[in-house]
């Protein structure tokens, strides 16, 4: 079975979030923990602690984006719409279309710059979307959203 | 009884629901207030002024309560228009809502003491939607009542004939609650029990703590926790029976209706066709006694203790040889029985994460037991191999199975629960792997149906996805044949 991948500026787009991401959220944090250990444990413990975590956060950062965009992956068939994707937790979901509610379409102001959206499925399941595809060049999404919108069917409620 | 109500017609509650709902909406506004009503509890003496204060506070709490009830009088009406149930309510934020009886998951009649004492009920008319009753009509009389639920069943029934007749099917009386109650697991109230205990001796002088902590030590602390266990039981028993009090299960054209209940007695009725999914819960204890407690739910969904729960027929005592037969009113066009058939076996490295998940468990309790208390706490070690027996039983004892039209999923040994769905009712599937998982080439198979997700026990991560697939088929396709791999 072969999987239609993201589309590619969708990578780019990984990165430029997971490196936000250490910028505006990791380093303040790490930071602040740094601080809270030097007042418990000392200078050096403090700094030594902050730099190491911090290094681990960006190495993360900037290698898993890569691992996350090769593992998203969907396929839509003419009856099913299968979405896999994780890196250390692997998912693969599986949407009957006939089942399908609504289909929600997202994008932020990232996801605009890189003329790209992010689409969530609902079915009558209640727990949350059941399924999302980030990365998809607008045009794709809404092709996806137009199809699963038009399969009507039983909703099995 | 239709409903005889011209159409258009706004009808309202009776007007003793004023009286009927103000015990709940008291609750209500003290739950909003408590941490107010903790204030004025625990700040102790006071002078005049401040008690002349809190009656004031009561007193506008009591008012506003006794508003908010004649308000809900006064503004909710209800009628049937164009065969749908339409209920209005507000004055200044006004809410119209609209319910197709097509839409209706199900019925319930509550009665509680006041209800009983007004000769009202309450009405509870639950869809798909949202996570509240989305239609609670408070108090009406009788016949309104059964009007009402009549008017439903007729709308819903459009150009079907049929009769509002109703067949027995079960009954549990005096004792078999009592055996319900008497298997029911009373930890949790027992902990409670033992929390209260605890607050109370921290509460205690230094003197009487000293005087106590002797006692606990001796056999009277074996009394005392032989008194708190025995509590539990009995409150657990007692609370069976006020629940479930003369139980009855019938069955009418097209539904289930269950009945029951001492103070409160409730009456639901569920459309078969509604139903997702079946559960049987058989603990250790009534396996002994030879039954398990049947649920039956729909997608309606409402907030209750602890976030989300399933709006649920719940049956307390099902004879072990008539679990297949009552599983089978519930879901009509059921193809397994998963008592009498061989089920599927978890993958065998299933087992080796449960040992392994029971040893990091023990190791984290009893390393914890034994730093705190030290000397005879290592005897806390025993957890060990007793989480790895437990293990290698729940791992025996689950199961699974797809058949052409149902998913099968059982789990537990000490607390064996066996959810039954029925393959129509299918709205997703999915597979997950973890990192553990992928070191032992495992994966999760879940099925999800409207409001609640299955897991299947540990299969292979291959086999999980190839089930994913066959599943996501219509129920009348015929399944590949099954390896022998998975009846290993």
């Amino acid at each position: 079975m072969v999987y239609t991948s993201l589309a590619p500026s969708a990578r780019t787009l990984f990165h430029l979030k997971a490196l936000l991401r250490l910028f505006l959220f990791w380093t303040p944090f790490l930071f602040a923990l740094a601080i809270v250990v030097v007042f418990f444990a000392g200078l050096t413990m403090g700094l030594t602690l902050g730099l190491i975590l911090w290094v681990i956060v960006a190495v993360v950062s900037i290698w898993y984006p890569s691992f996350a965009y090769e593992r998203w992956g969907y396929l839509l068939q003419e009856d099913i719409l299968l979405i896999t994707w994780g890196v250390w937790f692997r998912h693969v979901v599986a949407i009957p279309l006939h089942r399908v509610q609504h289909v929600d379409t997202h994008q932020g102001p990232l996801d605009q710059l890189f003329g790209l959206a992010r689409i969530q499925i609902y079915t009558a399941s209640g727990m949350g979307a059941d399924g999302m595809i980030p990365g998809l060049v607008r045009e794709e999404a809404q092709r996806i959203r137009e199809l699963l919108i038009e399969s009507g069917g039983d909703d099995g409620v | 009884m239709a409903f005889d109500a011209p159409d258009d017609q706004w009808l309202r509650l009776h007007p003793a629901s004023v009286f009927v709902n103000l015990i709940p909406q008291t609750w209500r506004v003290l739950r909003m207030a408590w941490p107010l009503g903790l204030a004025i509890l625990w700040r102790g003496e006071s002078g005049m002024w401040l008690d002349t204060i809190d009656i004031g506070l009561v007193l506008f709490f009591f008012l506003l309560t006794v508003g908010g009830t004649v308000k809900h009088w006064v503004l909710l009406r209800y009628r049937f228009h164009g065969g749908r149930l339409e209920i209005r309510s507000g004055l200044i934020y006004r809410r119209l809502r609209v319910i197709d009886p097509v839409r209706v998951q199900n019925v319930e009649l509550v009665r509680n003491l006041f209800h009983k004492l007004t000769g009202l009920v309450e009405v509870r008319i639950e869809t798909a939607s949202g996570t509240e009753i989305e239609g609670d009509l408070s108090a009406l009389n009788l016949t309104a009542a059964e009007a009402l639920r009549q008017g439903l069943e007729s709308a819903r029934r459009t150009g079907e004939e049929w009769e509002d007749t109703e067949i027995p099917l079960l009954e549990n009386g005096w004792i078999d609650l009592f055996r319900y109650g008497a298997t029911a697991g009373r930890f949790g109230t027992a902990l409670v029990l033992f929390g209260i205990l605890f607050e109370t001796i921290t509460r205690l002088e230094p003197e009487q703590w000293g005087q106590f902590s002797q006692m606990a030590l001796g056999l009277k602390g074996f009394a005392l926790l032989f008194a708190v266990f025995s509590g539990a039981w009995l409150w657990g028993l007692l609370s069976a029976v006020v629940r479930h009090f003369h139980f009855r299960l019938v069955e009418v054209p097209g539904a289930l209706v269950v009945e029951g209940g001492l103070f409160t007695r409730r009456r639901m009725e569920l459309p078969l066709h509604k139903v997702q999914l079946v559960s049987v819960e058989e603990p250790l204890l009534r396996r002994w006694a030879g039954f398990g407690s049947l649920t039956i739910e729909t997608a309606a969904a409402r907030m209750g203790r602890g976030g989300t729960e399933r709006t649920a027929a719940m049956i307390p005592v099902v004879e072990h040889a008539s679990l297949p037969e009552m599983t089978r009113e519930a879901i009509p066009n059921l193809d397994v029985d998963p008592w009498t058939q061989t089920l599927y076996r978890p993958h065998p490295r299933a087992l080796l994460r449960g040992i392994l998940r029971a040893f990091i468990r023990g190791s984290v309790l009893a390393g914890g037991i034994h730093w705190w208390f030290g000397g005879f706490a290592a005897l806390a070690w025993l957890v060990l191999p007793v989480g790895a027996l437990l293990a290698y039983l729940d791992y025996r004892h689950q199961g699974w199975l797809v058949s052409e039209g149902s998913v099968v999923s059982r789990r537990g040994y000490v607390n064996r629960s066996s959810v039954i769905v029925h393959r129509s009712k299918i709205q997703s599937l999915s597979c997950h792997q973890g990192p553990v998982l992928r070191r032992i080439g495992l994966g999760r198979l879940s099925v999800n149906v409207a409001g609640r997700s299955v897991g299947l026990p540990l299969i292979s991560w291959e086999q999980a996805q190839d089930r994913l697939l066959q599943l996501t088929e219509p129920p009348d396709a015929a399944l590949d044949a099954t390896t022998e791999e998975q009846l290993a």
